[in-house]
């Protein structure tokens, strides 16, 4: 299992570099993967879920959302960071389609992560991998 | 058919006394972790108890409607994750 971060997603909710804390969290992700929530998206196809993710960090609580394409065997597991957000944040205190500035944000940011991996070559990857 | 549980018979008595902090030590305990139980007249009672491995707990589902738009970005995204360029 492997966790992208698109640099566009880097630049814009990580500030640019991913931090050691996030770095941490990504590591706990991978060791425990059971402890995301699942989001059962309506309209979503089968092949794709969308994983809450809710820590605590030594600099509060945080909030994140990856993109999850289920994968047929013999394939790697790849989650694409699209959210990176604290609690008391106006997107990351309420992560559902009732906020405006989440959704309109998740759709956006589903484009961005689609463009960088869409330019992509293994060469000149545009997202970083843990 | 239901099983029959056996009394428990009694191992071992001794008396102890609280530290300072109010607490007391138990000795030769089977079990890393207890469910307590005060009552008010001064007794306690302790229960040996299994932490659950987070892999068997149930997964969360949190069921949300999409908004507008979000399929289709999604998808796109899933297509692009299919096409990763792999050493």
């Amino acid at each position: 299992m492997g966790i992208l971060v698109p640099f566009s997603i880097r630049k814009k909710k990580l500030g640019g570099t991913v931090s050691e804390e996030a770095r941490k969290l990504f590591t706990k992700i991978k060791q425990k993967p059971e402890l995301a929530v699942s989001i059962s998206a309506k309209g979503l196809p089968a092949h794709i879920t969308l994983y809450k993710y809710y820590a605590t960090t030594a600099n509060g609580h945080r909030r994140l959302l990856l993109f999850f394409r289920h994968t047929t065997q013999g394939r790697i597991e790849n989650w694409i960071l699209l959210f990176y957000r604290t609690k008391g944040d106006e997107i990351g205190d309420n992560m559902s389609s009732k906020n405006s500035a989440f959704s309109t944000q998740l759709v956006k940011n589903m484009g961005f992560a689609t463009e960088d991996l869409s330019g992509s070559t293994i060469d000149a990857p545009l997202y970083e991998r843990f | 058919m239901t099983r029959k549980l056996s009394k428990p018979t009694l191992v071992e008595s001794y008396d102890i006394s609280a530290d300072s902090m109010r607490r007391i030590s138990l000795r030769r305990t089977g079990s890393k972790y207890f469910s307590v139980f005060a009552f008010s007249d001064g007794t306690f009672k302790l229960e040996p108890r299994k932490l659950v491995p987070a892999e068997v707990t149930i997964e969360r589902v949190e069921r949300v409607p999409m908004p507008k738009g979000a399929r289709r970005a999604a998808v796109r995204l899933a297509a692009a994750i299919d096409n990763l360029p792999r050493p």
